[in-house]
């Protein structure tokens, strides 16, 4: 097991190198803003246009550029300097990030709360009025985009034009340190909005997964076993049908902690998501650079966990 | 086949969002025909008049149904014309991602080998991307005033299809690879190589027939995902060019007054959330039907 | 100033971008100036919303309505503008009285005030070596400023010492520390001595930053003079002004009556934050513009004292590159002008409360605008109709050499513009009108920042039209638009503010004529004439002049800055 993770570490690394100079490509090889001419003001001098761009290292070759950006970045954990913003990079993702987790964390807690229950009812209910609306439901969910849905909600919703003022609207995150009765109302919505299709899709996918299990030779031998059908489904089909999940959970979470661009951009919460959509409308590289450096991480780490989760709760699975 | 039609068939709600598709299709191609059927403006001409004089749009009226935008520009006419938009971008990137999936997955599946390691590996590092920033920042490289690639492409639809099929593709390799991989090992391949076909006439005689099913599954996924994807790049503004009208940029433009002119953000979502349910609900059923023993039902 | 430029890159967050609004017929009773009034309550805090960062806040760099804004109560420059005033009657500020012009007009003398002293952590007396500092600091590339070419370039010895060959500027004598004496090759300077960069900077104390490895850092460590000192700056995300210790209310006639301040920046959102403030209490808006359909709800309801719409905010024009096709012929860009709609331009920013339809590019409250015809214009008829009049068009596409009256379908227009907010808007309008002309419009929407940085300021980059550019003035001289918008001289390859780069019909000449002029009736009606002629040949299409809105809490005293595209002064404001 332990090879197995240092194994799958360095493979990480690697992947890593590898995204870094495909956005370095990507994004270099399309000339962005001039930094220089973005950072010397109006009517610059030409010394110091070329004063600032040796400063940022864009006088050197792409390559050099590249290998300088990895040494910095390897040895330490230094991201560069952003074009736009004054300031470091790794200190924009640091100011960036809670907000992000806030919204991801929150949004996981309520789609497994109203996914888990809902797609075991289902199951159990098959073709039940509640198993043909709820699915009814949920695919309407999937179908609805997230900056839409929140749009709705906020014209329906939101404190300050809302039509059933309940809710506090877009632009009124506040981290939790400051004030967290006021953090707390501002997620509601953007945490039940961003929650909405994943707690669909995975209630559709829980109920399939159960029912899939319920067919299956084993759970059909304990239930002619006279075991109660509580147990049955508490014991056995549970752990199994659940299995799947962790690995589609993993994946979302990693791809949110990325940056939920939509849900950010809609409720106006000061994320990753924004920080790097703005970063590419305004061609400022090292804030591109950083943040899908940032997002590839969380996704290619998150699925390392879900392996090794994996290999916990099902124990057919062992690596080598 | 027959049995796979019958089933489908006797899927009332699936025949009726299968339906609801055709219709689409028909008013994506006939648009400018029913908009003079109703007596509706084309959807780029800008009417001031429309405005009031804070330069607000006006709401639904007899002469605009869905009422106007911030130019005054008539919405129905919009909501119209971003069908077309909409499908085309949804179905061709999602069959240029087919194809090149399929053929990448099945090289790396049967040739194994150094073939395999190359796409593979080039699978994992574009899954390891976040694909919305990466969409994104292809296609933000792109818009600039010569496009991108030398200038093969430019801003516009054509740019939204090259993003969304290349990030698409990957999935649609890894699925195809792994099915490859499984199919060749099967008899009925074994008995084909050991009665002298060609590698050719495997993969194509042999392989691929056994792939149709599973790849008109994840099509049907694909769709309805990739008109999100279009809608959702061009929310964010990376999408088709102006005055080209699209769902997903109607409603980023609504976005800054949907509190005072709510009818702007309701009709193209409307629209789009119909659209992607109804290629749910088809794709929904086409796998019962394609896959009768699922507990999908 | 390029103004747009300023609100804009301030919005590059994404929201919206730049101009206001209101005023005039439409807007029903909406005040268009705080007027100062004495005897206010003292004391309180107020905060300031902002969408994004100043552009720089060293006094030598600044070149942007909104650091303005900010640095208006920190620094005392020779000379000031009261808030209701238009910028045309400066008052000594840092200066003792008025200057001194001799004869000719080549020698300035200003006196200034003794005993004023800096904030901590210097303390020490302001002199006038200390002025002469400032100027000379900003010839020097560590501190890059982006008027000092245009206004002090004039002052004997620049160029000997911006070649190294001199270490101080010569035409600039301080005989004792209360007397600057400016020595000119010839035209006019005191206008500018309102502009930042004449602040004092002590040079023993800011001498290691501006020393500093690349740009000066003395904006960071910055003394104050004024009523406030700035407490903390972090880079886009607050400035906080405090009360600064060594300030002499005696001196100054800013009554000072808050506290503090707060500029409170990254509210994205334009309506996020005119609800929050206009809902709130002791706050007042920034850099950012009103979204149109607030702006008619206060407009319209309850809350209508809480908004201030200041004419004079600059004007609108689409930048026109004459040195690409079609558009070097005269005929062409006229049957531009007359084809646009520009009733729709404003009506789509929020209509007559926002400004108003221009037909030429000097705007109200510029000195020599009613000599250059004032609103009637000079009455061409291609800018006769607001709402467009496509029979003129075809008149002049005619003359153009298009028999048919339409231009081919094979010409493509390239048109770069915003990507948000209403100047996205007014982009599409422009494509509309090149399509009507019968020409291929290519539009390109990028963010704001983009559109100046990279293409619309870049000749290389061959934009044909660029619909979301304006210029306001530096100071009520007609010379600051029309000198850097027009003068051959100034098109460069980088930073290009001269969007026509024409250099026929003698306007260069006619420029440098104007600019050798001393202050007065002369200098005014050639500026006039100068304005008459770059619009008659639509080097650009001037569209909207420009009117912006402020809003503040119901319990903000809100005085704003005419001179300043009407910008809250907080050194007038106060809480009730």
């Amino acid at each position: 097991m332990t090879a197995y993770i240092v194994r799958r570490l360095a493979w990480i690394v690697v992947l890593l190198a590898l995204v870094s100079a495909l956005t370095f490509v990507v994004f270099y090889v399309v000339p962005s803003t001039d930094p220089a001419q973005l950072r010397a003001g109006r009517n610059p001098s030409p010394d110091l246009v070329e004063s600032i761009r040796h400063t940022y290292g864009l006088d050197k070759s792409k390559p050099a550029q590249y290998a300088d950006f990895l040494e910095r970045a390897v040895l330490h954990g230094d991201l560069g300097y952003s074009y736009g913003h004054d300031e470091p990079v790794r200190q924009l993702i640091f100011d960036r990030l809670p907000a992000t987790i806030y919204l991801t964390l929150g949004a996981v807690i309520v789609w497994l709360a109203v996914a888990i229950p809902v797609g075991l009812i289902s199951a159990i209910r098959r073709h039940s009025i509640f198993d043909r609306l709820a699915m009814g439901i949920a695919l309407l969910a999937i179908s609805a985009p997230v900056y839409w849905l929140g749009l709705v909600c906020l014209y329906l919703f939101s404190k300050d034009i809302g039509q059933f003022p309940i809710f506090l609207g877009s632009g009124t995150y506040v981290p939790p340190t400051t004030d967290f009765g006021t953090f707390f109302g501002s997620m509601i919505m953007p945490w039940f909005v961003l929650a909405a299709s994943f707690a669909a899709f995975y209630a559709r996918l829980l109920r399939s997964n159960v029912l899939e299990v319920m067919s299956e030779d084993y759970i059909r031998t304990a239930r002619a076993k006279g075991v109660r059908e509580r147990i049955v489904i508490r014991r056995h089909v549970m752990r199994s049908a659940m299995t799947p999940l962790v690995t589609v959970l993993g994946l979302d979470i990693g791809v949110l902690l990325g940056g939920a661009i939509l849900a950010e951009t809609v409720f106006n919460i000061p994320g990753i998501g924004r920080l790097s959509y703005e970063a590419i409308q305004n061609g400022d590289l090292p804030v591109i650079q950083g943040t899908v450096l940032l997002g590839a991480f969380f996704i290619v780490f998150l699925n390392l966990v879900v392996d090794i989760v994996y290999a916990y709760l099902d124990p057919r699975i062992r690596y080598s | 086949m027959q049995l796979f039609m019958r089933r489908f068939r006797e899927d009332r709600v699936a025949v009726a969002a299968a339906a609801f598709i055709v219709v689409l299709i028909a008013v994506a191609i006939f648009s400018p025909l029913i908009r003079s059927l109703a007596g509706a403006p084309d959807p780029n001409l800008q009417n001031p008049n429309a405005l009031d004089v804070f330069g607000t749009p006006t709401g639904p009226s007899s002469a605009h149904w869905f009422g106007v935008d911030e130019l005054g520009r008539d919405v129905f006419s919009r909501v119209l014309a971003g069908a077309s938009v909409s499908l085309q971008v949804a179905f061709i990137a999602t069959g240029i991602a087919l194809v090149v999936g399929t053929s990448l997955g099945m090289i790396a599946g049967y040739y194994r080998g150094w073939a395999d390691t190359v796409i593979s590996r080039a699978v994992d590092v574009l899954l390891a991307f976040p694909i919305l920033l990466l969409a994104l920042g292809l296609a933000a490289a792109c818009s600039g005033i010569d496009g991108c690639l030398g200038g093969l492409i430019q801003p516009g639809k054509w740019l939204v299809i090259f993003v969304i099929a290349f990030v698409n593709w990957t999935y649609v390799a890894r699925l195809v690879r792994g099915q490859t991989l499984s199919l060749r090992e099967k008899e009925f391949v074994e008995a084909a190589r050991a009665m002298g076909s060609s590698d050719r006439r495997i993969v194509f005689s042999e392989i691929l027939p056994n792939l149709v099913a599973p790849i008109i599954v994840y099509a049907t996924l694909l769709i309805p995902t990739n008109i999100l994807f279009e809608a959702a790049l061009s929310f964010l503004g990376v999408g088709v060019q102006p005055p080209q009208a699209s769902w997903g940029q109607m409603i980023a433009d609504a976005t800054s007054i949907f509190g005072s002119a709510p009818w702007f953000m309701l009709a193209p979502g409307i629209a789009l959330v119909m659209t992607v349910l109804a290629f749910n609900l088809v794709g929904d059923g086409l796998q019962d039907a394609l896959n009768p023993r699922s507990a999908r039902s | 100033m390029l103004v747009i430029a300023a609100l804009a890159i301030a919005a590059c967050g994404g929201s919206d971008d730049d101009s206001g609004s209101s005023g005039s017929s439409g807007a029903g009773g909406v005040s268009t100036g705080g007027k100062p009034v004495d005897g206010q309550k003292k004391g309180g805090h107020l905060t300031v919303l902002a969408a994004s960062d100043v552009d720089n806040i060293d006094p030598g760099q600044a070149y942007y309505t909104f650091t303005y804004e900010v640095l208006a109560g920190t620094i005392n420059t020779l000379y000031s503008v009261r808030p209701d005033d238009d910028g045309s009657n400066p008052v000594p500020d840092l200066a003792d009285g008025q200057p001194k012009i001799s004869d000719d007009g080549k020698t300035v003398t200003v006196k200034i005030k003794t005993g004023i002293r800096y904030s901590p952590p210097y303390n020490k007396v302001v002199t006038s070596k200390d002025v002469k500092y400032a100027i000379e600091r900003a010839f020097t590339p560590a501190v890059p400023n982006g008027y000092i070419n245009s206004y002090f370039a004039k002052i004997v010895g620049v160029q000997a010492f911006t070649d190294g060959k001199a270490k101080e500027i010569s035409g600039i004598d301080t005989p004792d520390d209360n007397t600057i004496v400016f020595h000119l090759t010839g035209g006019d300077i005191v206008g500018a001595l309102v502009m930042p960069v004449t602040s004092p900077v002590p040079e023993a104390y800011a001498r290691k930053y501006d020393e500093a490895k690349g740009q000066s850092t003395y904006g960071r460590h910055q003394l104050a003079t004024g009523p406030y000192m700035i407490k903390s700056y972090q880079p886009g995300k607050s400035i906080e002004v405090v009360r600064n210790p060594n300030w002499n209310a005696d001196k100054d006639y800013k009554p000072a009556y808050l506290d503090s301040v707060t500029f409170a920046e990254g509210y994205e959102d334009p309506g996020v934050a005119t609800r929050r403030i206009t809902d709130g209490k002791s706050q007042a808006s920034g850099d950012f513009t009103i979204p149109p359909d607030q702006l008619k709800s206060l407009a319209q309801g309850s809350k209508k004292d809480q908004l201030i719409v200041s004419p004079g905010a600059g004007n609108r024009y689409i930048g026109v590159n004459t040195t690409i096709k079609p558009w070097g012929n005269v005929n062409v860009r006229r049957a531009l002008a007359a084809v646009l709609n520009r009733q729709a331009m404003l009506q789509v920013r929020g209509g007559a409360l926002l400004g108003e339809v221009a037909n030429h590019i000097l705007y109200p409250t510029v000195v020599g605008f009613e000599e250059a015809g004032g609103l009637k214009g000079a009455g061409q008829d291609f800018y006769a109709a607001p709402q467009g009049d496509l029979a003129v068009a075809q008149k002049y596409m005619k003359l153009a050499g298009y028999p048919s009256g339409k231009g081919s379908s094979s010409t493509t227009v390239l048109i770069v513009g915003d990507n948000t907010g209403p100047a996205k808007l007014n982009a599409e309008i422009v494509e509309r009108a090149v399509s009507q002309l019968g020409f291929k419009p290519v539009l390109r929407e990028v963010s704001h920042s983009t559109m100046i940085s990279k293409y619309c300021t870049v000749p290389k980059a061959k934009v044909a039209l660029c619909p979301n550019l304006g210029w306001a003035k530096d100071f009520a001289d007609a010379g600051t638009i029309l000198d850097p918008l027009y003068n051959p001289k100034n098109i460069v390859p980088q930073g290009n503010v001269v969007t026509p780069q024409y250099r026929g019909s003698g306007i260069g000449a006619d420029i440098e004529k104007a600019q050798a002029l001393p202050a007065g009736k002369e200098r005014v009606e050639a500026w006039a004439a100068i304005d008459k002629k770059v619009s008659d040949l639509v080097l650009n299409v001037p569209y909207i002049w420009d009117k912006y809105p402020v809003v503040a809490s119901a319990n903000v005293q809100m005085v704003n800055q005419l001179w300043n595209q009407g910008s809250i002064d907080y050194t007038w404001s106060s809480l009730k």
